[in-house]
């Protein structure tokens, strides 16, 4: 059942990623970069869960942090103007 | 045995996820979809997982994670629909609004 959960999000990753590369608009693309962070935190957890290696919920969690982070400060910067201010 | 039942939940909500970022035309409908659902496929995995190793450390280490995701993707989507709505993209796509407008002329 997690093999399969991990196949299933690694062809939803792939999908998403078409959407990332060819959107017309900056907005679909953060859109995209937030899925995909999201699932990618659910792969280390999955693979961890496989391997029956704990050390990867703190990779996940780092993880986590770091595309919270990076979905912000990107729109913080589009919302004032962006590179045209 | 609810492990397995947790997982294929979220097997559905992936597909449905999927499914509505390309059926969708505009970005707010998108934003809602993909939030919300990826939101329950969240839930679901990390239910899973739970009921998988019973009541550990590391179970509440998952629920941590769980927490934190629950906290900032509602975050998230706010930011990008406040950031889009901004910048000038309208709230109704242009062809729905002409749709509507002939369907109301014609009654």
């Amino acid at each position: 059942m997690i093999e399969f959960t991990i196949l299933l999000l690694l062809m939803a990753i792939g999908i998403i990623s078409i959407k990332f590369i060819f959107s017309p608009t900056i907005w679909e693309r953060i859109l995209a970069l937030n899925l995909i962070s999201g699932k990618t935190v659910l792969l280390l957890l999955l693979i961890g869960f496989q391997r029956d290696n704990f050390f990867f919920l703190d990779i996940a969690l780092t993880f986590s942090i770091v595309g919270f982070l990076a979905v912000t400060l990107i729109t913080r910067f589009l919302m004032e103007g962006g590179r045209q201010k | 045995m609810i492990s397995n039942f947790f997982l294929m939940i979220s097997w559905i909500f992936l597909l449905f996820g999927v499914i509505g970022l390309f059926r969708f035309k505009s970005i707010y409908l998108k934003i809602l979809v993909a939030s919300k659902i990826d939101t329950v496929a969240f839930f679901s995995i990390i239910l899973a997982l739970v009921f998988r190793i019973g009541l550990q450390w590391e179970s509440l280490k998952l629920l941590a994670i769980l927490l934190f995701f629950l906290i900032t993707s509602p975050l998230n989507s706010q930011f990008i629909g406040r950031s889009a709505l901004i910048n000038g993209i309208p709230l109704k796509d242009p062809e729905t609004v002409s749709k509507d407008d002939q369907e109301l002329k014609e009654s």
